[in-house]
């Protein structure tokens, strides 16, 4: 599968099933605002990082939608739940890329992935959009 | 009888998704415990009886693979039913569970995936 199908195939996925939010379209590039970033390393027989960004307004949406109210705070639910994203996203894009071989992924890290971004896709959502880079494959 | 279920998540977003997703699965499911690793999982295991583990790979301290050793080695908690629910994917890591009769459900999953994999690892039906 071509990257920017295998990113915008793992976001539809992930939002989907865990965020129950379905996906309205692509776009070619990320609307302007600020956003909640997450990256996930990943090594094996190829190695890099795969990163989402997440509009702050919608992230917290979404969080006090899965989260009963005060458990955990709004706050460690949204970023909780930005780096359980990228952790399934980063999971799922890999093996459609690389094929099913042994990779380890790094824990989330709350910060946009260093390396040069190789492939971008944008998912439209009705209360915001998701975006899922590949960064720096070796 | 009810089942009483450990879910061992190192994200607690994940923990409450597999919770609410037990609960939605027809399955006559007691009590839920959490634990964000398999060293705070383990000390539970062995303080209260439980009938099904759901159990993550990636986690600090202690990851799911280690806890899955460990329980399979004391004798007290190697019948207790393991589901694992992990992003993992690689066929190699997937057999080697799968040869231990252990379950394997992939993030993100559909509550139908989950409702198959319980099934199987406890042996009954709704």
């Amino acid at each position: 599968m071509g990257e920017i199908d295998a990113l915008r195939t793992a976001v539809v996925l992930a939002m989907e099933r865990l965020c129950f939010a379905s996906a309205e379209g692509f776009a070619d590039e990320r609307p302007s605002g600020s956003t909640i970033d997450a990256s996930v390393a990943f090594t094996g027989p190829s190695s890099g990082a795969v990163g989402i960004s997440i509009p702050n307004e919608m992230l917290i949406a979404l969080a006090a939608d899965l989260v009963p109210p005060g458990e955990p705070p709004p706050d460690i639910a949204s970023t909780d739940l930005v780096a359980e994203l990228a952790n399934i996203i980063c999971g799922n894009v890999v093996p459609r890329i690389f094929g099913r071989q042994v990779y380890a992924l790094s824990p989330p890290d709350l910060h946009a992935a260093s390396q040069p971004v190789q492939a971008r896709a944008v998912v439209m959502f009705g209360n915001g959009w998701v975006e899922a880079t590949l960064h720096g494959v070796s | 009888m009810s089942l009483n279920v450990i879910v061992v998540d190192d994200s607690a977003t994940m923990r409450m998704v597999i919770g609410r997703a037990l609960r939605m699965i027809g399955l006559p499911i007691g009590r839920i415990d959490e634990a964000p690793d398999g060293s705070a999982a383990l000390i539970a295991l062995r303080a209260h009886p439980f009938d099904l583990a759901m159990i993550d790979i990636n986690m600090p301290k202690m990851d799911g693979l280690a806890l899955i050793d460990a329980v399979s080695k004391d004798a007290t908690l190697a019948h207790v039913p393991i589901v694992v629910v992990s992003t993992e994917a690689s066929e190699a890591r997937l057999a080697a569970l799968n040869e231990r009769g252990i379950r394997f459900v992939r993030k993100p999953f559909d509550p139908e995936q989950l409702l198959d994999a319980v099934v199987a690892a406890i042996g009954r039906a709704p």
